[in-house]
């Protein structure tokens, strides 16, 4: 069977970004909440240094990667009909572009360059 | 949790771009209902991360017979609840 055939892809696809998912978490649980509450300026500071602007960038597309296979998983599971499965699988894909868009355009209007 | 991102992004988005909507954000998060919503998120997110686990170790071949695999479901359910409970008390108490 081909790499693409047999699913692996998507398998690979879903782990590493899940790893990088769970990284991103354990940062923020450990770094920021300890820190909490702060202010507008300190809150704001730290998703304009650029490290963690890109790395949230990252995290958006980690997370557009990593729920595209699972929610494509769900619909393969318990959708049957083919033309009921473009239509959901479609909505899905232009939720999650459409969602990876407004946090590229948050992220590079609070960059700190 | 798929369907809260939208909802999550448009609060990050808030609390970034200006000091009115970051106060709206914080005074938001002080409410109860919004606490609740939080607490739920974070419980789902910890339960999913230790079930992933969980199913990455079961596609490796650890814990495949029933019986353990039966075990292991019941044990991660249980340490997602007290981690989340865990992590709330350090957050609101």
């Amino acid at each position: 069977m081909s790499w693409r055939a047999h699913g692996m892809r998507a398998w690979v696809l879903q782990r590493f970004s899940a790893a990088y998912i769970a990284v991103y978490v354990l940062v923020i649980l450990v770094y920021l909440v300890p820190n909490l509450p702060m202010n507008f300026l300190q809150w704001r500071e730290i998703f304009a240094a650029p490290v963690m602007n890109i790395a949230t960038l990252l995290f958006q597309i980690a997370l557009l990667a990593h729920a595209w296979v699972g929610i494509r998983d769900i619909i393969i599971d318990y959708v049957h009909p083919v033309p009921l499965r473009l239509v959901l699988m479609t909505g899905m894909s232009l939720l999650q572009i459409i969602l990876t868009v407004w946090v590229s355009m948050l992220m590079f209007s609070v960059v700190r360059l | 949790m798929f369907f809260m991102t939208p909802f999550l992004i448009y609060y990050f988005a808030l609390s970034l771009q200006t000091p009115p909507g970051f106060a709206a954000a914080v005074n938001w998060i002080n409410s109860g209902l919004m606490r609740l919503v939080m607490v739920v998120l974070l419980w789902s997110l910890i339960h999913h991360l230790l079930m992933g686990i969980r199913f990455l170790l079961v596609d490796f071949d650890i814990g495949i017979e029933l019986s353990r695999a039966r075990a292991s479901a019941i044990g991660v359910t249980i340490t997602a609840l007290l981690v989340t409970l865990w992590m709330v008390k350090g957050l609101f108490v």
